[in-house]
């Protein structure tokens, strides 16, 4: 039933990423957003409000750090050196832990502000299913917020509360989307407890009763959509209703989430979870051309 | 603009009036009463008996000790048995109780209680369990809930209790209820009432003159003390000294920006929250609380009606139709840009249908909510820095709104 091996299932892939076609070295501007988040942290480097590289990171225990990791990361990427940025923005669960930002803005503006990005003008409705809380942020046209939900209170239903059973069913946190739909028969009902730690238990009980851990998965992932789906009544959904944060790459929960949101999925060849850090660096941009200056340089 | 000198002294003179009956029932000569929140205690004070509010106690007992005190009181309740589930006031009552004591928490005795049946599902219970605990008479007005507004059955009912509780009263103290001592204390408490509804209407100006905060620790006369002369003092001082403000355009805050209403009770552990607010711009100009309570009026000329009319209409006791109704009256006449809807888990009965009101406030004015959950009484789980941060999500939704009515 178990692996023989033990092996950090929840653990997912560091990555980082140069546009090919975009050359920082003749912009007027370089723009860069920061979002620490509790569990991962992007940079985004911009090169006159176009993407030239970012880079994604597990977020430590020290939030500063992870922030000045997470964008020399980026700056590597983009072969660019720290002079060369004419203003930062910082953002997420520890914005105020970017030291080296000249400002710091909200997520759900920023949130708001990068879906739009990625995704296009049309987007009205943002569900960001992040690493330990889930967002639901209404915006207009330009991307700006006109009304949000925020649950904070509970890790059910976000990236942490999957991390949990991932690694209880040892299953590597990146293939949970897709396992989760590999079974036979009828979908299994979600599993009824809303915690996380009770759903574990649950879980547990299921395994023992000879369910299949992509059984169990799928009830999970059921679980998590259904929890979701009663915030995104609360707030209402606007098409284009679009995903960002890393929950957004586990179609074992999203999938299942359109089906009940009955809209069309709206899909971006972008790597989502860098929405707020890509809304942070529109918004250090938009700084740029107003004429603003960076107040202070980077930690050694 | 500074403080009057009046203000403070006939702050000072309440205060020593509370503190010496307070005094006085602690040691045990003088006849006292534990009452729930919102009943006619101004029977209780033409009779001379000192009305102790175990509610205000908590709540004072919150805003001025440290949140870690705070969270000693509730595990005390919790280890006694009383769930931090409940009303998280009688957590920390009772938790004050079991905490110290050696002082009962700080509490005088009672020689009797009272409390009230109309305003939440809690006041009876606890008053039942701290029965069982001084093994003294308790009494019960019992009152409609109300589905409607009121009819003339429910006031006449009401009466017939106010008139049993005056018996009830009569036979614990061995004295009448003096005619002229009681239409003194509903006079004064109509007086006080008057003052401090007209000092929540001042808020209407722009810039708003009186901070939420401040109120939250100014309304401890009326609560307590509606019918002392000294209430109606200290409230007539305040009045004039926030009507100046009002005249002089002075502000609460840096600036004003947005203008809010709180519903729900305050956090009284938290009450630095509101401070932050008017960092941000944003200033609470109408809170449900002080203006569907203690701004109630009376007629000293039908007092019994009027102590009915008064508190069988606390916010608990309106149906949610009405609560919409008053809420969009506020929103007009006050020119507010948004709702603050404190989710209460410290009272249930106060956070009911709160989310229907913010729905309808969006729907029919579109006027934005931002809905968080807490405690008034309970630092447990509660994130200042979390909180904080939803402010700030807040305001960036207010500036959109603004933007998106300039843009037409």
């Amino acid at each position: 039933m178990f692996p023989e091996k033990k092996s950090e299932f929840w653990k997912w892939t560091e990555s980082s990423w140069k546009n090919p076609e975009a050359d920082g070295r003749k912009a007027r501007f370089i723009s860069v957003g920061v979002d620490v988040g509790s569990v991962s942290s992007q940079a985004v480097i911009m090169a006159d409000g176009k993407i030239q590289a970012y880079a994604n990171i597990r977020t430590g225990s020290n939030s500063p750090e992870s922030a000045v990791r997470v964008l020399r990361q980026a700056l590597e990427t983009a072969e660019m050196p720290e002079e060369r940025i004419d203003y930062c923005v910082g953002t997420g669960y520890g914005r105020v832990n970017v030291p080296f930002a000249d400002r710091t803005i909200t997520e759900i503006a920023c949130h708001a502000r990068g879906a739009n990005f990625l995704y296009g003008p049309k987007t009205r409705t943002v569900l960001d299913v992040g690493g330990q809380d889930v967002k639901v942020i209404r915006c207009d046209a330009n991307g700006k917020v006109v009304d949000f939900l925020l649950n904070d209170k509970c890790a059910a239903g976000t990236g942490r509360g999957m991390e949990v059973f991932a690694d209880l069913l040892g299953i590597p946190i990146t293939e949970v989307g897709y396992r989760s739909f590999e079974f036979r028969g009828a979908e299994p009902p979600a599993v009824s407890c809303t915690c996380v730690v009770y759903a574990k238990s649950e879980a547990t009980g299921l395994l023992r009763k000879g369910w299949s851990r992509e059984e169990v998965l799928a009830a999970y992932c059921k679980a998590m959509a259904g929890r979701i789906y009663s915030m995104l009544e609360r707030v209402g959904i606007e098409a284009e209703f679009v995903v960002t944060g890393g929950m957004a790459k586990n179609r074992g929960v999203i999938d299942r989430l359109m089906k009940l949101v009955g809209l069309e999925k709206v899909t971006t060849d972008w790597d989502v979870q860098i929405a707020g850090a890509v809304g942070a660096a529109l918004f250090g941009y938009d700084a740029c051309q107003k004429g603003k200056e960076r107040k202070s340089g980077f930690p050694p | 603009m500074e403080e009057r000198e009046e203000v403070r002294e006939l702050r000072n003179a309440f205060y020593e009036k509370y503190f010496q009956d307070l005094a006085e029932a602690q040691s045990g000569n003088k006849i006292t009463t534990y009452v729930t929140g919102y009943l006619p205690s101004e029977i209780l004070l033409a009779m001379d008996i000192f009305p102790f509010y175990p509610e205000a106690h908590a709540s004072v007992g919150c805003a001025f000790n440290p949140a870690e005190e705070v969270d000693k009181l509730c595990r005390s309740a919790e280890i006694a048995g009383i769930s931090r589930d409940l009303c998280a006031f009688s957590t920390c009552a009772l938790g004050s109780m079991h905490a110290y004591p050696e002082t009962n928490g700080g509490m005088p005795r009672p020689t009797f209680l009272i409390s009230s049946a109309y305003t939440c599902g809690i006041h009876v219970l606890w008053w039942e369990l701290m029965q069982h605990y001084y093994q003294v008479p308790h009494f019960i007005i019992d009152g409609p809930v109300l589905c409607a507004d009121y009819e003339p059955r429910h006031i006449e009912f009401f009466i017939s209790q106010i008139k049993e509780l005056i018996s009830f009263l009569e036979e614990q103290t061995k004295s009448r209820l003096d005619p002229d001592r009681f239409r003194r204390a509903i006079e004064l408490s109509e007086s006080a009432s008057w003052y401090f509804s007209e000092i929540l209407e001042l808020r209407k100006t722009i810039p708003s003159p009186i901070s939420f905060r401040q109120l939250t620790v100014e309304m401890f006369p009326i609560v307590t003390f509606p019918g002392a002369e000294e209430t109606t003092n200290f409230y007539r001082a305040l009045y004039e000294e926030v009507r100046e403000k009002a005249e002089r355009k002075i502000s609460v805050a840096p600036r004003e920006e947005f203008r809010l209403i709180w519903d729900n009770i305050p956090i009284f552990h938290d009450l630095d929250l509101i401070d932050y607010f008017e960092s941000q711009g944003m200033v609470f100009v109408y809170e449900t609380f002080f203006k569907e309570y203690w701004s109630k009026r009376l007629d000293p000329a039908h007092p019994f009606e009027s102590l009915a009319k008064k508190y069988l209409s606390g916010w608990t006791n309106r149906r949610l139709e009405r609560k919409i109704e008053i809420i969009e009256e506020a929103v007009e006449s006050h020119a507010v840009d948004g709702i603050v809807v404190f989710q209460n888990k410290g009272c249930r009965a106060y956070s009911t249908g709160q989310l229907d009101v913010a729905m309808s406030l969006q729907e029919r004015k579109g006027i934005p909510h931002l809905i968080f959950e807490g405690n008034m009484a309970d630092p447990g789980g509660h994130d200042r820095n979390q909180v904080r941060e939803m402010v700030d999500m807040f305001k960036d939704v207010l500036k959109s709104r603004k933007a998106g009515r300039k843009n037409g």
